[in-house]
């Protein structure tokens, strides 16, 4: 991965240093994600159970749980900070071109057309993609986890969903 | 052939360069001679394609685009090397974008100036980066080497050593275009000069006519931009108040 990652890259780079550090964003993003939805979603599951004097662990019927948009709220900040940060990496990419010398000059005059752009965007577009299909993925696990695990009764009714959402 | 027809630049109401016209045949050394700011540099520029401009700039007789920039090389005080690269790093990539890169000339160079071959190039000395500057340059396999003040930083020894190799290694099909302020010094190594003022070319002169006139490239250089040799002297008396 790396060999390939050095033609992706603006020339010069640290290539292990970037691939830790966007291997290491990512897996933050994601981790965040899970820990705040999950976190989320276990407090508010516990909140529609009480305790009787027997010690049975009881279904509240009068509570609803909070709905899934409330739950994954703030999820996916950390996803959004990550895009953001991407977008600030590829812009960087092109001014490292003119840190320490101008190395511009060197990239615009290549035959190789679209070098420059090829270097500086392919590896924030990947991973910004990267960042919006694992969105996707797990807004749909979370909510398929929503679905299997907060009981009928005390889900909202659509109707209450909006109002709430 | 490089042929520049009624080239204009401006930048923005300020004229770098009007109406020029000239051609750099193969296998000439060109210097390019002018004040700062005179537009040698934007001259280089909008030939490498770096600035937008008016007129007609073309390589062989056809435009100047990705499929022939190849055959143009450029050196520049600014240097265009990849700082965190290696001299390795940088053959490297060369040789993988410029399809006629010279390996045998750039091994040759680097180990005449004994440049370090495994530090990036961040870590040399000023001189040594000019010197990187130009090994690229002159390696890339290009038939037109621009050179914008290329030895600004070197020493007086480390320039004449420059002088010499390049005249030693150049095949005659190429073509070497030099702006620097360092006239006498580039004297005998060129053989044609262009005088650059405000933008217009003023002088385009060979070699073997100043021999003919029995003038040097810096008198006629002199006489061309008018340099008033008594404006020192008056300059001083002005100061002191003492008579010349």
């Amino acid at each position: 991965m790396t060999h390939k990652l050095v033609k992706v890259l603006p020339v010069g780079y640290n290539v292990k240093k970037v691939k830790t550090a966007l291997l290491w964003g990512y897996i933050i993003s994601a981790a965040f994600s899970a820990i705040v939805y999950f976190s989320n979603l276990i407090v508010n599951y516990n909140n529609l159970f009480y305790y009787d004097e027997a010690g049975n662990r009881l279904l509240r019927t009068n509570v609803k749980m909070a709905s899934f948009h409330l739950l994954r709220e703030r999820a996916f900040d950390f996803f959004l900070i990550f895009i953001f940060m991407l977008l600030v990496f590829s812009i960087y990419n092109f001014i490292y071109h003119y840190i320490g010398s101008k190395s511009i000059f060197t990239m615009r005059r290549l035959p190789q057309k679209y070098e420059l752009i090829k270097r500086c965007v392919t590896v924030p577009v990947i991973f910004i993609i990267l960042s919006f299909v694992s969105v996707i993925v797990l807004n749909s696990v979370y909510f398929s986890i929503y679905e299997h695990v907060v009981p009928e009764v005390s889900k909202l009714s659509s109707e209450e969903m909006m109002w709430r959402f | 052939m490089i042929k520049i027809n009624s080239l204009t630049k401006k930048y923005g109401t300020k004229t770098a360069l009007e109406n020029v016209d000239l051609e750099f045949p193969r296998g000439e050394i060109v210097g390019l001679f002018g004040e700062n700011g005179a537009g040698k540099t934007t001259l280089m520029k909008c030939i490498l394609g770096f600035l937008s401009y008016k007129g007609e700039i073309t390589l062989d007789g056809e435009k100047i685009s990705t499929k022939n920039i190849e055959k143009i090389s450029f050196a520049t005080s600014e240097h265009s090397f990849f700082p965190a690269l290696t001299a390795e790093g940088h053959r490297d990539f060369y040789s993988e974008h410029f399809p006629e890169f010279n390996e045998k000339r750039f091994q040759g160079l680097m180990e005449f100036f004994a440049l370090p071959k495994n530090r990036p190039i961040r870590t040399f000395s000023m001189g040594q980066k000019n010197q990187f500057e130009v090994i690229l340059a002159l390696s890339q396999g290009a038939d037109y080497i621009l050179m914008d003040e290329p030895f600004a930083g070197n020493d007086v020894f480390n320039r004449e050593d420059f002088y010499k190799v390049l005249s030693g290694i150049l095949e005659e099909h190429e073509t070497v275009i030099l702006s620097t302020h360092l006239i006498e010094e580039v004297s005998d190594f060129i053989g044609r000069a262009v005088l650059i003022r405000e933008g217009n070319i003023i002088s385009d002169v060979k070699a073997e006519e100043l021999e003919e006139q029995g003038k040097t490239l810096i008198s006629y250089i002199k006489e061309e931009f008018n340099y008033r040799g008594d404006r020192v002297s008056k300059a001083l008396s002005d100061i002191t108040g003492e008579e010349e």
